[in-house]
Formats: C-alpha cells, structure tokens, sequence
C-alpha cells in the first residue's frame, strides 16, 4: 500500500512537469502581456521595453522556464505581473470559496441523487422511475447559468432569502451550491440508476431476498453498497472538475474562486497566476484521483490498492 | 395420508414483453412456466430435468415466490403461499431455502463468509449474539469449512468451497425443505460428487426435502428419488425414477434418456436425435408443444394439447399416444372390479 502511494506520487511529479510545459509555453503564444496591460492608448516602444525587463520577460525562453521550475519546487509561483501579490497567496485565499461550492455542490448532488437513483432502480419501469428518469434529463439538459440566474431571480430578488452573489457565510454558499449540485445531480441519478438495475439482477440480490431479508435492506445493504463503486469513481473525478471547471457558476454568483481568477488572469495575460493556477489545479485532480483509487479498497474489499490496475 | 410438503397446482409464469410508445404495451409473453402441477413428499427428492430454457429455473424461483407467479396455486406444508406478500413469506422462508446454481454469483462479494451464512438468523429472530455465532460455527463445519475460513471473503475460494457456504446459508436455519437448482452445474466433475455427497448427508442430518433442478440426466438419476421431465415450460413426465429410466412414456422423455453414455460397450445403444431447436416460449406451437420435434407426431398432436394425465400407477405423462383420462378411468374401474370379484 505504501510503494504504491509511494509509486502514485512518482507519476505525479511527471504529470505535473509536463503540465508545467504545456502551461507555459501555450499561454507565451497568445501575445505580448506588456501590451496588453497598457489596455487603452498607445504606449511607447520604450515604455513597453521597460516593462518586458521588469517583469523578466527579456530573459530568454529557456531562462525563464527554469526559473519558473525553480520556484515551483519550493511553491512559489512569483508575482502577478498586475497586482504585484504573491502567487501562491492569491491561490490560497481563494482556494477555500473554490472547495466550499465543489464540496456543496457534490452534497447537494448526493442528497438528491441517491435517493432518485435508487428509487428509480427499484421501481423500474413504474411512476417513480418514469418521475427519476425525466428529473435527470432536465438536470443534465439545463444550463447551468441558465438556472443559476433563475435561482437568483427567485430566492433573492422576489423572495429575498438568500444573499445573490458574493462569498459571506454559509448562506451565500446555498444558491451556488444547489445550482451546482442540481446540475450534477442529473448525470449522478442516472449513474446510480444504472449501476442499481445491474446489481439488482445479480444473483447475491435473490440469495439475500431468500434469506427473508426486508426489502429496503435487501437494497441499501446488499445492492446499494455494490453499486457504490462506480459511483465513487464519478464522484472523485467530479470533485476535481469542479475545483476548477466552475467558472461559469462563479462568474454568475460573483464567487471568488479559482476558475474566475484563473479566466481574469487570461484575459489580462498575467502569466505567474495562470501558471500557478493550473499547476495547482492539476495537483489537486491528480491527489483526488489517488485518493478515489485508494479508497477502492476500502468499498471494494476485493480490491487491493496497488495489485489490481497499478 | 398426510399431506404432501409442497403441492404445485396448475403454476404459471409469464414474463411480460414492454414495447409501444409508452413501454407499457405487452407485445408478448414469454411463457416460462405454464401450467405445472406437481407435488412433493416429505422426506423425497424430487428432480427436476430439462434442457436450458426450458423454465426450471423460473420454476424454482416461483415457488420460493422470488418470482411473483402469475396463477395457480402453491401449497408448502398445507398453507397456501401463493398471494402472500413478501413480507409475510419472511416466515416462511426459514422452513424453504434455495442453493443457486451458480456459486460465484450468489454470494454477496462484499460480505465475509461469516456474514454471509449468519445474517439468515439475525432476519429470522436470533438475538443472542453467542448463540448465531455457535450455530454458524456448527453449520459449517457440517458443510467442511472451517472456522478460519469464515472471516475471509467469497472470492478467495474455489467454486466448490463457495457452493458450500451456499449451502451452509442455507442450511443455517434449518429449513424442511430445499429448492436446489443446479446446485453442481457450475462446478468441476470431480468435485461434483463431493458436494452432492454432502448434500445427502444433510439430507438425512436435517431431514430435508430436496426440489432438485439439473439438465444433467446422470446426477439427476444418482440424486433423486422421483423425476419430473420439463418442456419448453410444461412437465411432460413425472414418475419415480426407475420407471423413468426403465420406461420413459413421453418421446422427449425417451430422446433424452437415449443420449445418456452407456458404461457398457455391448449395451445397445439406440441414439434418438431430435431435430429442430426448442421453439421460442413466447410463441409455442399450437396443440403439444413438443410436436414440431416429435417422431411419433399425429395429428392430434397439432391441434389438442395434450392433458397431463396418470398413466400408469404414479406414472404421469402429457401425450396423445397414451390413452385419454377417460379410458383410463374405465380401466382402473375394470380393475378395481376384477380385484373385487
């Protein structure tokens, strides 16, 4: 179990390094950040000079690489080129609202999925089912912007519940979060259906209904828990995208997480905090995925970390 | 006469084919089980054979009530089980089990054999704690596993040691009767034996009734005492076994038992082959179903189905080459009167 963590970790460095490649030399094609940040007017060609020599940018490319590395070994991304705030605290500060909404988004997911899923199962082909099976259609069919407005509309301008945007406490966590969560809740409910129908019709399901087994615990027990294990899966994955992929609900909630500054970091070319920002994003999807692979053995008792897949 | 353990009338089971806009259509029924009667006495073993698909397995399951029927009636010891919810068979499940055929798929993967054999006796009402553990200890030794093995998982064994903790969960709460659908089919020949073995020494330890299902004609004439013959979802024969083997009335009764190996190289050995495939149970012929295959069709056989009649003493068959029940009727009252006089 160790060596495989261990072996986990090792990939990881080479995941990472070649993320570090890609990030920056894609984003040195998209243009001159000096000129960019002169926005509106004309600067002189000495003006931008002087810039392009502050901000290191007159080094060459393979210089600039290396210092780059170098930093990233002790996590030190250098400076926004706009605001002159260290990396690595900028990322760090936003890191939290970022897990907050993929955290409340993924419960919500789950309340709502579990339940629709495994009704849906069970009652196959009834009402319910019928009832399941259109609810994960329009979740997965919304845009998620689309609804995330109508929420606001609802629950902020007319009712006045919630607070509309902005990141203070835990009720401006809800409506982001159900946004989220509704959405995910689609694809997951379907997941969970599908996984509950292909263990229902094993036999270990007619072995536990002969036992004289309760209904609801021939399925929570006996066929919920085995059908857990692709559904962990998607979880992990989705816990992931969601660090980074929520850019749209955080633009929408004006939430200050991670995407929307990696996305404002773009438009105003302000190389360090896309680097850094990617670069941690790919660190956390690639600990999620360890941590999804290692809690395998733990659902799955016949698994064995480390022996099955590698 | 006491009444038999379990009585079969007239049991059927159809499985409805969804369709049309709404899936609620039933374009067709495939007719698993139809129409079967039968009983079986305590203390026998009653086998049941049959090519695959021919519903013997549909049939097992209905009779636990795993399946819902879809008419006749089930009798186990003298109650009527047939509309019982299924929370009112949990009582009954503890006096009738199943082995399953396939020991790799009736074991929960994520449970430990310990568990696996106990939780029967947490739902039928053990609280002790002790007293479970004594008695899975008890049953699995009686099935030859051994208390070390409890603690390990279902994948870690052969498919004969697997069909043994299926047998011990079976076993766990003492029922009177046991449905065992092919219950060695899935296992290797040597270890065959061993686990049937096992299964008539249980058989005389828990004073057991066995349902046997299998499609192989040899364990199926070692293991039990009466034999019924299944057909694309009827039973076309149902006598003991040495009149089965001896003198099989229907001709698929006698196709099949010609294929059997003969041990001796000068026994005669005159192989019938049907031709044809079974014909599809959602759509069987009109009149005996058996006819499209059959070398003595008629062409009653067409048009009549067949009743399922006594032909000779304990000697059931459903097939038009024997007389009708009227007939037979009169000739048991000829005889009757002869016996008189």
């Amino acid at each position: 179990m160790f060596a495989y963590i261990l072996r986990r970790l090792l990939h990881m460095i080479f995941v990472i390094f070649f993320i570090s490649l890609l990030v920056f030399f894609s984003i040195r094609l998209t243009g001159d950040p000096a000129a960019v940040m002169f926005g509106a007017g004309e600067p002189t060609a000495e003006a931008i000079e002087a810039l392009n020599e502050r901000l290191g940018l007159n080094e060459p490319l393979y210089v600039q690489y290396g210092l780059f590395l170098k930093g990233m070994l002790m996590f030190d991304f250098g400076e926004s080129f706009r605001s002159g705030a260290s990396v690595a605290t900028m990322i760090f500060e936003r890191a939290g609202a970022t897990l907050a909404l993929a955290l409340g988004g993924l419960v919500v997911a789950m309340l709502i999925a579990f339940p629709v899923g495994i009704l849906s199962a069970v009652y196959r082909g009834k009402f319910i089912d019928f009832f399941g099976r259109i609810f994960s259609l329009i979740g997965i069919s919304f845009p998620n912007f689309w609804l995330g407005i109508m929420l606001i509309l609802i629950f902020s301008v007319t009712l006045g519940w919630l607070p509309a945007s902005g990141y203070d406490g835990f009720s401006s966590l809800i409506l982001p979060s159900v946004t989220l969560g509704l959405i995910l809740s689609g694809i997951l409910a379907r997941l969970i259906r599908s996984s509950m129908l292909e263990v229902l019709n094993q036999q270990y399901i007619s072995t536990a209904r002969s036992k004289g087994i309760k209904e609801w615990k021939v399925v929570i027990k006996h066929a919920f828990r085995n059908a857990l294990l692709p559904t962990v899966t998607f979880l992990g994955l989705q816990l992931g995208a969601l660090l980074g992929g929520t850019v749209i609900i955080e633009q929408v909630f004006a939430w200050p997480g991670i995407g929307r500054l990696i996305v404002d970091a773009i438009n105003q070319r302000d190389y360090p905090v896309i680097q850094g920002g990617v670069i941690f994003l790919a660190m956390i999807m690639v600990l999620v995925n360890l941590l999804v692979d290692i809690s395998y053995s733990f659902i799955d008792p016949r698994i064995k970390a480390g022996k099955a897949g590698g | 006469m006491t009444t038999p353990l379990l009585e079969v009338k007239q049991l059927k089971k159809y499985f409805p084919q969804l369709g049309g806009v709404t899936g609620r259509k039933v374009l067709s029924e495939v007719k698993a089980v139809d129409g079967v009667s039968f009983t079986v006495n305590r203390g026998e073993t009653l086998g049941i054979v049959g090519e695959s698909g021919c519903g013997k397995s549909t049939m097992g399951r209905t009779i636990l009530k795993l399946l819902e029927p879809t008419s006749g009636e089930i009798f186990f010891d003298g109650n009527d089980i047939t509309n019982l919810s299924p929370k009112e068979m949990i009582k009954y499940r503890k006096d009738m089990q199943i082995i399953f055929q396939d020991p790799f798929a009736s074991l929960n993967p994520r449970m430990k054999v310990f568990q696996i054999i106990e939780e029967p006796l947490i739902n039928f009402g053990v609280k002790d704690k002790e007293s479970r553990k004594r008695r899975v200890i008890e049953v699995a030794e009686q099935v030859g596993l051994t208390q070390a093995q409890l603690n390990r998982l279902p994948h870690e064994f052969s498919g004969g040691q697997r069909q043994r903790i299926g047998i011990a969960r079976a076993l766990i709460s003492k029922p009177k009767f046991i449905i065992a659908d092919e219950p060695v089919s899935a296992l290797d020949v040597s270890i065959q034996s061993q686990v049937l073995n096992l299964m008539r020494d249980l058989q005389k330890e828990y004073d057991l009734t066995y349902l046997f299902i299998s499609h192989d004609l040899s364990v199926i004439k070692h293991f039990c005492d009466r034999i019924g013959v299944m057909y694309l979802g009827k039973m076309v024969e149902l006598t003991d076994k040495n009149s089965l083997y001896t003198n099989p009335l229907h001709p698929y009764a006698q196709s099949l038992l010609s294929s059997l190996p003969k041990s001796h190289p000068d026994e005669k050995k005159e192989r019938i082959v049907l031709t044809g495939d079974v014909p599809s149970p959602s759509n069987p012929p009109t009149g005996c179903t058996f006819h499209p295959r059959c070398f003595s069709c008629m062409e009653v056989c067409k048009n009549v189905e067949p009743a399922f009649i006594e032909v000779e003493k304990d000697h059931f068959t459903s097939c038009h080459l024997y007389p009708n029940s009227a007939e037979l009727q009169n000739k048991s009252i000829e005889k009757e009167s002869v016996v008189h006089v």
